[in-house]
């Protein structure tokens, strides 16, 4: 390894980030060279002196038993139980396009089977329209998008880009649906986003095939040993289209892996 | 019981700089975390619980700043480049050994950098996280975590130095 090329390689190799050939070659040229090992000590002495000097220490007990009591006491809470919103959030979600639930609202109290679930569904497209929160990896690309969701679920999505049909991919997110993980993919229509929730088809019933709540709108199928759900505020037909297209998508697929 | 929390505070700690902002802060990304997740234990939560964590912390700092007129961090960070070449050569070698002696001056010039500097340092020197780790929180690609980083180190150690200078601590 030439000098030039080891000099930059100073920190990640004190970092412990060079993959092991690399390193290897590294170690082999700070044999013959003092300089380098001169700036390797230096970098590696002042790590430790930050570490201590840069750690504030532990969180003190007054607020992790704060947390503690919030977070056990509450249960997830639902949209009812949510305190006004901070004027951050207003505006993030106003500029998002997206309606905004004025705190306390709740939808329609549901007699069918179905009804938790739905409430469920709407709940979480709805809570997500939190910034930070509604898309977990901001990217259009399924290739940014697949393995992100890959790596947190024991299952792999098909993640797919409707750009062309009128649906771009915006990203994608975690979350539950009666307790298991869901991949969630966030798709954009004209100002409005549609979140399209996956999870292993399981022994559950099927997803409801359709729901209207306040305004917002729900469809689910059962395809492809998956089960579907798309949520939004766009109008009912159009979440259909949606539909059609990652079934489509689907059976355009099947047969390969 | 809430794991991760004491790396969330130390995070918290260096964004806010302020003990009360910092226990919002924590508290506020706990109690978020928690309505989307049954379970914060594991390895894997901890890049996405600091990242609720600086999110948070950014979007308010943000819209405290003049409702989203703050500089984007490429400006900052031009600037901040600007700053380290009048201070030194931001490419050469880092040689200022720095002192446990200096602590006080160190936590003084670590409170006196651009936001995204002091939260790789932390992350990194003090929570000991990978570089992908540091990657998926910040949400930028790991080649600029790598220059990040180094930057950030090399403006904290010239800027310690200066200040022991002027401290009569004498040189190096
Ligand atoms: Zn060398």
């Amino acid at each position: 390894m030439e000098h030039s090329e080891a000099q930059k390689r100073v920190e990640a190799y004190a970092d412990n980030e060079l993959a092991p050939g690399a390193a290897t070659a590294f170690e082999a040229h700070l044999e013959t060279c003092a300089d380098c090992r001169e700036q390797l000590g230096t970098v590696m002495a002042n790590r430790r002196v930050l570490a201590d000097a840069l750690d504030p220490g532990a969180a003190p007990a007054a607020l992790r038993a704060r947390i503690a009591g919030i977070t056990s006491a509450s249960a997830r809470p639902n949209l009812a139980h949510r305190r006004a919103a901070p004027a951050w959030w207003l505006q993030a979600a106003a500029l998002a396009g997206v309606a905004i639930l004025s705190s306390g609202a709740t939808f329609a109290v549901l007699g069918r089977q179905d009804g938790g679930r739905v409430q469920t569904l709407m709940d979480a497209h709805v809570r997500a329209q939190d910034p930070g929160k509604a898309i977990e990896v901001v990217s259009s690309d399924r290739h940014t998008v697949k393995p992100w969701l890959d790596a947190r679920l024991d299952f792999a999505p098909p993640v797919t880009d409707f750009a062309a049909q009128g649906f771009p991919l915006l990203g994608g997110r975690l979350d539950y649906v009666e307790g298991r993980r869901a991949a969630v993919m966030v798709y954009g229509r004209r100002k409005h986003t549609v979140d399209v929730f996956v999870r292993p088809s399981g022994d559950g019933p099927p997803p409801p095939r359709s729901a209207d709540r306040r305004g917002y709108h729900l469809i689910g199928w059962r395809k492809g040993g998956f089960d579907w759900w798309a949520v939004s505020d766009v109008d009912a037909d159009e979440l259909k289209a949606l539909r059609q297209l990652i079934e489509k998508d689907g059976a355009d697929h099947s047969g390969r892996s | 019981m809430l794991p991760h929390l004491d790396a969330a505070y130390r995070l918290a700690r260096w964004l806010a700089r302020d003990e009360a902002d910092a226990e919002d802060l924590v508290q506020e990304a706990y109690v978020r975390a928690w309505r989307f997740f049954e379970t914060l234990r594991g390895e894997d939560a901890k890049p996405w619980l600091m990242r609720i964590v600086r999110n948070q912390w950014f979007s308010r700092a943000r819209s405290e700043a003049g409702r989203g007129k703050m500089a984007p961090f490429e400006a900052v960070e031009a600037e901040a480049e600007a700053a380290l070449q009048a201070e030194m050569d931001p490419d050469g070698p880092e040689r200022r050994l720095m002192r446990l002696e200096d602590q006080a001056l160190i936590r003084k010039a670590m409170a006196d950098l651009p936001d995204e500097f002091r939260e790789v340092l932390v992350l990194r020197e003090v929570e000991d996280m990978a570089y992908r780790d540091l990657a998926e929180v910040t949400g930028v690609p790991i080649g600029t975590v790598m220059s990040r980083l180094s930057r950030a180190r090399k403006m904290l150690g010239e800027r310690v130095r200066r200040m022991s200078e002027e401290a009569g601590h004498g040189a190096f």
